[in-house]
């Protein structure tokens, strides 16, 4: 029998969501994908699932499932919300069998804005342009290209693994950055010297303008429109570009950007902290560091590092006993001696 | 904005991750066409390392991987294509097809043919006509999935893009500005104005590749009656292609 995922309430913008799809930007398709990638190679860790397999997204809001047919192994990453399953409190960043009939409840994030969960195995969904990820505003991906609501049943792929005891990841730094990291964008040039030393020696907050197309900057630096450059022939457009529109506000574009665009762009964030820039608490200060090119390529080759070591830092989660009221109710070898 | 024409082409980096090839700083025909040349070129050719390239108007961008290949050395094999040729010359994208596509212009979709006619200068009947017997190609695909820039439409079509943003137009409709019209293939705000509306839906994400007409294709609109506007959306509704491919 296979299990479904029940949604028993979901806060705004849930949807699945894998590493996005390249490639389609001819199409004028954005690349989407998740907002932490990060954190879905650490869900899909914890599960010993493909590192690209897809899993819910949440925004800052949270949401509460429930399992019917087998039980299912789950595991959340990202901002760090407050997890129960029935009323039990589970760490975060850690994986976790679910019985069926029990509530798991993801509450309010609150380090960062994107949260996952994802299941053993994953769920099952039919891949669109090569890619699961959900485009809501296109209508296409995910489950039927839209976002998740109360009363959807998800299926599951169902490859439960539950040999494995349940396991759990150390809280993780990219979330408590205070310094992104840019090289100047393709446009620079039509900037004066002055917006481009104000870009670096102001403190900047990400304001509530924000979602997963991108996020508009609040600053007390003033305007940073450009010279000139306001009607230049539009280009592609780059994650983590820095662009003013003609109010003088900058935004950095994230994962759901518009393929192409003509507004000028300042500088781009650099790769290695796509995730930290994404996940930025509301209102949270933090400043600009200007870096060269082959300081921004070492910087994600630490970051390719650090995502290859996350295996060794997995942790399994012992718990007494005593401490485990329905100890009785766990099946955790069931898997090993029959497969389902 | 740079927007001397002999400068070009150049290679810049753009972000840490890709290269930007510029053929020009404004948009002109002949630079359009080297854009859709180069890029036809490495679709034959792929460069070891690079993940996507992507034409716009007058620029492509090269993404790479750059844990695997230096900037220094993508731009290096960049360069040496470039210099294979003058690249500013008639497209030669393979398989270039000619479409012919259904608009019904006016009514209540395209509300500033009146606006439009009076700012070029003639009659509806006439701008109707111009618009519909110039010879277009599709010079990108950008904003939003399936959504073509065409080009380019006489020079008093040099009309400027609206002051303020239109909230929303439906897919289809027929947008123009600056010598260009814009199709966009769902619905999406606006600075463009409309003169018009096609039952054709560029983009069926099932499909591969997902657009019908692409770069480098070549499109003559040809006006129709409201009556046969509903009739062919009707026939799009149920799967039916309503352009027509000619060549």
């Amino acid at each position: 029998m296979s299990s479904t995922l029940k949604v028993l309430d979901a806060g705004p913008g849930v949807s699945l969501q894998d590493y996005g799809r390249p490639g389609y930007q001819r199409y004028g398709v954005t690349e989407g994908g998740v907002m932490d990638r990060r954190a879905l190679a650490e869900v899909n860790l914890l599960l010993g699932n493909a590192a690209n397999t897809a899993a819910l997204e949440m925004i800052a809001m949270g949401a509460s499932f429930s399992v019917t047919g087998e039980p299912v192994k789950m595991a959340v990453s990202g901002a760090e919300m407050d997890l129960t399953v029935d009323d039990r409190s589970m760490p975060w960043r850690s994986s976790f069998v679910v019985e069926p009939g029990q509530v798991v409840r993801c509450g309010y994030a609150r380090q960062a804005i994107y949260s996952y969960l994802q299941v053993a195995g994953g769920f099952t969904a039919t891949p669109v342009m090569q890619s699961f990820s959900t485009h809501s505003r296109s209508g296409f991906g995910g489950f039927n290209g839209c976002l998740l609501k109360a009363g959807d049943e998800l299926p599951l792929s169902g490859t439960d693994n539950f040999s494995a005891l349940p396991q759990q990841l150390p809280a993780a730094e990219y979330l408590s950055a205070e310094t992104i990291r840019i090289v100047w964008g393709t446009q620079a040039d039509v900037f004066s010297a002055d917006v481009r030393d104000a870009l670096l020696q102001n403190e900047f907050c990400v304001s509530a303008e924000r979602d997963r197309m991108g996020a508009r900057l609040s600053t007390d630096a003033g305007s940073m429109a450009a010279e000139s450059g306001l009607s230049g022939v539009s280009d592609v457009v780059l994650i983590g570009d820095i662009q003013v529109a003609g109010d003088g506000i900058a935004t950095v574009l994230l994962a759901d950007r518009q393929p192409t665009g003509g507004y000028p762009r300042i500088a781009t964030v650099i790769t290695a902290d796509l995730d930290t820039i994404s996940q930025m608490p509301t209102g949270k200060a933090f400043r600009f560091e200007l870096v060269s090119a082959s300081q921004a390529v070492d910087a994600l080759r630490q970051r390719q590092q650090a995502l290859d070591d996350l295996s060794s830092s997995l942790a399994s989660i012992t718990r007494r006993p005593e401490d485990i009221p329905d100890l009785l109710s766990y099946n955790l070898i069931d898997g090993v001696i029959a497969p389902k | 904005m740079v927007s001397d024409n002999t400068l070009f082409p150049d290679i810049i980096p753009a972000g840490d991750s890709a290269a930007l090839i510029r053929f020009g700083g404004e948009l002109d025909y002949d630079v359009n066409a080297a854009v859709l040349e180069f890029d036809s070129y490495l679709a034959g050719a792929p460069i070891n390392g690079v993940t996507e390239v992507s034409p716009a108007l007058v620029s492509l961008l090269v993404r790479y991987d750059p844990l695997q290949l230096e900037y220094s050395a993508i731009e290096e094999q960049l360069q040496q294509i470039l210099s294979l040729k003058d690249w500013l010359g008639e497209p030669v994208v393979k398989d270039p097809a000619h479409w012919q596509i259904p608009v019904y212009y006016g009514g209540e979709t395209g509300t500033d043919l009146t606006e439009v006619s009076q700012l070029l200068g003639v009659s509806e009947a006439t701008a109707i006509e111009q618009h519909s017997q110039t010879l277009l190609r599709v010079l990108t695909l950008g904003f939003a999935p399936g959504c073509c820039y065409l080009g380019m439409l006489p020079e008093t079509w040099n009309i400027p893009r609206l002051k303020v943003i239109k909230p929303s137009v439906p897919a289809g409709a027929i947008l123009v500005a600056v010598r260009q019209t814009v199709m966009p293939s769902a619905a999406m705000p606006t600075g463009w104005r409309c003169i018009g509306r096609t039952p054709l839906n560029n983009f069926n994400p099932l499909n591969s590749p997902p657009v019908m007409v692409k770069h480098g294709d070549t499109v003559q609109y040809y006006p129709v009656s409201a009556a046969e506007f509903e009739k062919l959306q009707i026939l799009a509704a149920g799967g039916q292609s309503i352009a027509k491919r000619v060549a």
